[in-house]
């Protein structure tokens, strides 16, 4: 069977890791010659992973970035160390005294320092586990919200195409009328400087709303999450104009996306 | 700006993948924060157990940082072998397999039906996700669920639902085919 191609099921099985015994060793001989399986797979294992966020969401402490960027930090290559300055040759006669205080007072510095220097590390590593945890709170009211909106069954997708032939690009916005929440995500050509997109909610009735300008990626990825818009308004349509960095209160660029 | 909602560059994954190929540390954060949330949900949804969940969490990122140089946005999604990698790992938890017994998951193995860079990308595929969920019957949903959340094979499955084998791999086919279909 390593020639033959594995039926779907297979792969699917073999993707999920239920597939057992000699099914799954046939399968593994078979990727590892086979280009158009192994891409088959690569799709499948992304389906699978879709799945994963489907979780219910939830965040880590932030005690486990720390011990996570600890750990790196301890494989990270170590820097030379500095060269010491040689010592000079003259030398100064040292009095008895000075050879009894001297290393005395030098091991009274260390102590004080070493003392000072662990209360300053402490205090900094509870103000970052401090603000950290301030942060995760945040982040989790963030993403329930979000959680909430997007399994909200009165929650709607809508996809934007491209609405100029020199602006490439599509995206999705996903819109809860009655949550006044709303998301978009899609692709866009490079900004000029001094430029931005600007998302805008077109209702049934009045004016364009303006939802925020995007955050670009290099790679051309474009998203507003959770703008503060209004709740309660029936969308007609959603556009993307380009607009003077800043943004502004109503469309004056060329609409660049839109969809309803 | 009188829109709400701030416009900024955002890295990609591709851009952040680069500078840790050069032991940045800012950017390897960067990735994490950007992921974490995801990684852990999940880890946590099927070990049930914080502990173990962030140890998960914390290894697979660890490896992501050990195998950077392997990455290639081009052919393959951090994200999605994130995914895959902590949940194979937590799955080997709760069946207490052996790390070992999991398949070495090539770093561009996993091809996600999108990008998900953004927190929007993020809930925009998991809002297709959950429409696509919602087409399959209930046992559909439930022997895929078992398979993905559970590790379970599909002899084991079918133990569990008392259904006839023939019939549990018809599920997981059917509900595979909606799910690849709608999501691809």
């Amino acid at each position: 069977m390593t020639d033959q191609h594995p039926i779907e099921e297979q792969l699917d099985l073999f993707a999920l890791g239920a597939l057992e015994g000699d099914e799954r060793r046939e399968v593994e001989l078979h990727l590892a010659t086979c280009a158009a399986c192994t891409r088959a797979l690569a799709e499948t294992r992304g389906v699978l992973a879709s799945m994963a966020l489907t979780a219910p969401p939830a965040v880590p402490a932030p005690r486990v970035k720390l011990q996570l960027l600890e750990r790196i930090r301890k494989d990270a290559p170590a820097v030379p160390e500095r060269q010491s300055v040689r010592p000079s040759v003259e030398t100064r006669r040292i009095s008895w005294w000075n050879r009894v205080w001297a290393p005395a007072a030098v091991v009274f510095a260390a102590i004080a320092l070493f003392f000072w220097v662990s209360n300053q590390r402490l205090a900094n590593e509870i103000e970052v586990l401090r603000k950290a945890a301030i942060e995760q709170k945040a982040q989790l009211d963030h993403f329930k919200a979000v959680s909430q909106m997007v399994l909200s069954p009165d929650t709607v997708t809508v996809n934007l195409a491209s609405a100029r032939p020199d602006f490439a690009g599509s995206g999705r916005v996903i819109y809860n009328a009655r949550r006044g929440a709303l998301m978009y995500s899609g692709s866009v050509p490079p900004l000029a400087a001094g430029k931005a997109y600007e998302l805008w909610v077109v209702p049934k009735t009045g004016n364009p709303i303006p939802a925020g300008l995007l955050s670009v990626s290099a790679s051309g990825e474009g998203s507003v999450v959770l703008p503060s818009i209004p709740a309660g308004v029936a969308y007609k349509a959603f556009a993307i104009t380009l607009e003077p960095a800043g943004g502004t209160p109503a469309p004056t660029g060329p609409f660049v996306q839109a969809g309803a | 700006m009188t829109a709400a909602g701030d416009a900024r560059s955002v890295d990609s994954d591709g851009a952040l993948l680069e500078r840790v190929v050069k032991r940045d540390q800012a950017a390897f954060a960067a990735l994490y924060d950007r992921y974490s949330r995801l990684v852990y949900s999940c880890a946590l949804r099927i070990t049930r157990d914080e502990g173990a969940a962030e140890e998960v969490l914390q290894d697979t990122f660890y490896q992501a940082w050990r195998s950077a140089e392997k990455f290639d946005p081009g052919r393959g999604s951090l994200a999605g072998w994130l995914l895959v990698s902590a949940r194979n790992r937590a799955i080997s938890r709760i069946r207490r397999r052996s790390e070992r017994d999991n398949e070495e998951l090539d770093e561009n193995s996993v091809a996600l039906p999108s990008n998900v860079e953004s927190n929007a990308a993020q809930s925009i595929l998991l809002q297709r996700v959950t429409a696509v969920m919602e087409q399959l019957s209930e046992p559909q949903r439930e022997a895929v669920e078992l398979a993905y959340f559970e590790g379970m094979t599909h002899t084991e499955i079918a133990t569990r639902t008392g259904e006839p084998l023939g019939t549990v791999k018809t599920r997981i086919r059917s509900a595979m085919g909606i799910l690849k279909r709608a999501l691809n």
